[in-house]
Order: structure tokens, then C-alpha cells, then sequence
């Protein structure tokens, strides 16, 4: 019965609030974001679907993982919890243990685009103008490339979408690791900017441009 | 052309054994050829015709560049460019390879599974 209810909420996208978890469930970004979600439903403010992506899809540290599945257990009809199947299979050779299910990117996509918030990691309004990925800090490959097919999963659904490189992020975009960014621009997937100084291939934008991206945009960090 | 299995599978061309993986795609994606690609959609009763190898060497050169297969929507809109028709959709594409464009083209185009979930 459960699992049935699950399927119809991921139908009709019937979350509340969506949150994107990345980190490994130890560190303690994750941490924070496990105490959000009590405080969210301890306050009747879901239903909450938290997805789990790149390193979390993993479900390392057994006292995390149960945590979170207490937390479904305490609200079973206001807490779903989604692992990225690509990441998992990247990781583990396994199915995430029950009440964690697996999903993908674009699921997640039409779920957040439903709510009315999206905690990645800090809780924003979701917004009608489109998306805007900030990435201040280089991920190493697989992250990178989950980075990217999280873009790639928002084009694929058409949406509007801004990737903001900062300074510490442009190595990302170099050698071959780096080639694949470069298909949001060739085949007009999304537009790439960045607030560096030099902006190496990028198109440079201003403070002010962001700050309206900002504010109309429904932002994810990375 | 034959097909060999028994543990693994192993497709046999002019002699020479070439190694599949469990989904059926080449294990060594340098060993491709263009009979590989007609072997393995022959298996699946494809002719492949002009716009399936148009298909296929699409797939090919974006997975060369980029790392990754084409999104559907890049497909498409490159599709519509090669047949001179702004009107087609997913559906010409689905005519052509029915399972799915994209992985059908990576599998006879000698490519890994899309690993991804998009």
C-alpha cells in the first residue's frame, strides 16, 4: 500500500518540499539536512521527498541510514525517500534497503518543479523563471559528472537552466573530463556563465546579473 | 556472423571473436566496425538503412566529443536538420530504432549503456 502511494505522489507530484542530498550521509551538511527534515515534518510542513544523489546515493553510515529510514517510519505518509539510480549502481552492487527507493534525476526534476520549496542545500522558493546551478568548488569525476547529468535531466524536460561557474570551479570544464559541460552550449541545452575574473571560455556575468538570477530563479549549489 | 555464448557472449565475424558484455554491447569499444553494427541490429531483425547509420554515427561522434550519448531533444533537433523537416518529432526516431533511439544507436554504434538515468 505503501509503495502504491509512493508511485501516485511521484505522478502527481505531490510534494510539498523537495530536498537534494550529495554529500556522504556523515558529513555534516547531511547531518543539518537530516535535522531539517525532522524539524520540517515535526512542524507538519510536508509531504517531503529527499533525494539522494552522487556520493549519498551510496547510503554509507549505518546509523545515518537508519536515522533517515526512522524518520520515514515516524512519517509515512509525509516522508519519500528516493536514491539516484545511476549513482547507486555506480557505487554499490546493491538495491538501497527498504524504505529508501531507487528514482532518477528527471523524476526529481518534475517532483521539485511540483513543490512549492527545494532544500539543495538551502531552502529556496521554487520559482517559474527557470533554474540556476551555482557551482562554487571543482567536484572530482564521479561527482562532476553526476553535477552535469543533473543539468542534463532539467534540459531534458526543457527547462530553463543557468550553470554559474565560480572561480574555483573552472577547472571542472578542462580536458576531456571537462568536454562533456560543453554540449549545454554547442547544442543550446543551457547557458554557462561565470563570475571569474577570467572567464576562460565562459561568458562573464556581473553581480547584479546573478542577484537577479537569484531571485528569480530557483537555485541549487554545489 | 555468428553468435557464440556460454558464460559470455561473443560475436564472430570474419573470424574474429569479439567479446559482449552483459548488455549485449561490445566489450571493447575500440573493435567496432560497421559490420558489428550490422550484425547485432541483424540479431534484432534491423536493416539498417541510410538514416539508421545517420543515427548511429551521430550518437558515435557525440559520445567522441562530449563523453556522453546525445539527450533526446538534441537528437531530435539534429534529425530534423538531416531530413530537412522542422515537423518530426521522438516518433521518426522511435520508427527507426522502436526500444530506444539512444541506447539502440550506442549499442550497435559499439558504445557502452548509457550508464545514466536521464
Amino acid at each position: 500500500v505503501q509503495a502504491s502511494r509512493f508511485s501516485l505522489m511521484d505522478h502527481l507530484d505531490g510534494y510539498n518540499r523537495v530536498m537534494l542530498v550529495q554529500a556522504d550521509l556523515a558529513e555534516p551538511l547531511v547531518r543539518a539536512q537530516l535535522q531539517q527534515a525532522r524539524d520540517l515534518l515535526a512542524t507538519g510542513q510536508g509531504p517531503l521527498l529527499v533525494f539522494f544523489h552522487a556520493r549519498a546515493a551510496a547510503l554509507e553510515e549505518r546509523g545515518q541510514v537508519l536515522a533517515w529510514a526512522g524518520l520515514a517510519a515516524a512519517h509515512r505518509d509525509d516522508l519519500s525517500l528516493a536514491v539516484c539510480q545511476a549513482a547507486r549502481s555506480r557505487r554499490v552492487d546493491a538495491a538501497p534497503p527498504a524504505p529508501f527507493r531507487t528514482s532518477t534525476l528527471v523524476r526529481f526534476w518534475a517532483a521539485a518543479l511540483g513543490a512549492t520549496e527545494l532544500l539543495a542545500p538551502h531552502p529556496v522558493a521554487v520559482q517559474t523563471g527557470g533554474v540556476l546551478l551555482r557551482i562554487r568548488r571543482a567536484a572530482d569525476p564521479p561527482e562532476s559528472r553526476e553535477l552535469l547529468e543533473l543539468v542534463l535531466a532539467a534540459a531534458s524536460l526543457e527547462l530553463d537552466v543557468v550553470v554559474c561557474f565560480e572561480a574555483e570551479a573552472l577547472s571542472m570544464l578542462a580536458g576531456e573530463q571537462g568536454a562533456g559541460w560543453f554540449q549545454l552550449r554547442d547544442h543550446e541545452l543551457a547557458r554557462m556563465v561565470t563570475t571569474a575574473a577570467d572567464p576562460a571560455e565562459l561568458e562573464c556575468i556581473d553581480s547584479t546579473a546573478l542577484a537577479r538570477w537569484q531571485a528569480e530563479r530557483t537555485v541549487l549549489e554545489a | 556472423m555468428t553468435f557464440e555464448s556460454g558464460g559470455r557472449s561473443v560475436l564472430v565475424i570474419d573470424g574474429q571473436r569479439l567479446a559482449l558484455d552483459a548488455n549485449g554491447h561490445l566489450h571493447d569499444p575500440a573493435a567496432w566496425r560497421p559490420a558489428v553494427a550490422e550484425a547485432l541490429a541483424e540479431r534484432d531483425g534491423i536493416q539498417l538503412s541510410e538514416d539508421h547509420w545517420w543515427l548511429i554515427e551521430f550518437v558515435r561522434h557525440h559520445h567522441h566529443k562530449y563523453g556522453t550519448p546525445p539527450l533526446m531533444r538534441v537528437l531530435v533537433a539534429a534529425y530534423r536538420v538531416h531530413a530537412g523537416d522542422d515537423r518530426l518529432t521522438s516518433r521518426a526516431l522511435y520508427r527507426l530504432f522502436p526500444d530506444n533511439p539512444v541506447r539502440q544507436a550506442c549499442l550497435y554504434g559499439g558504445l557502452a549503456k548509457p550508464d545514466w538515468c536521464i
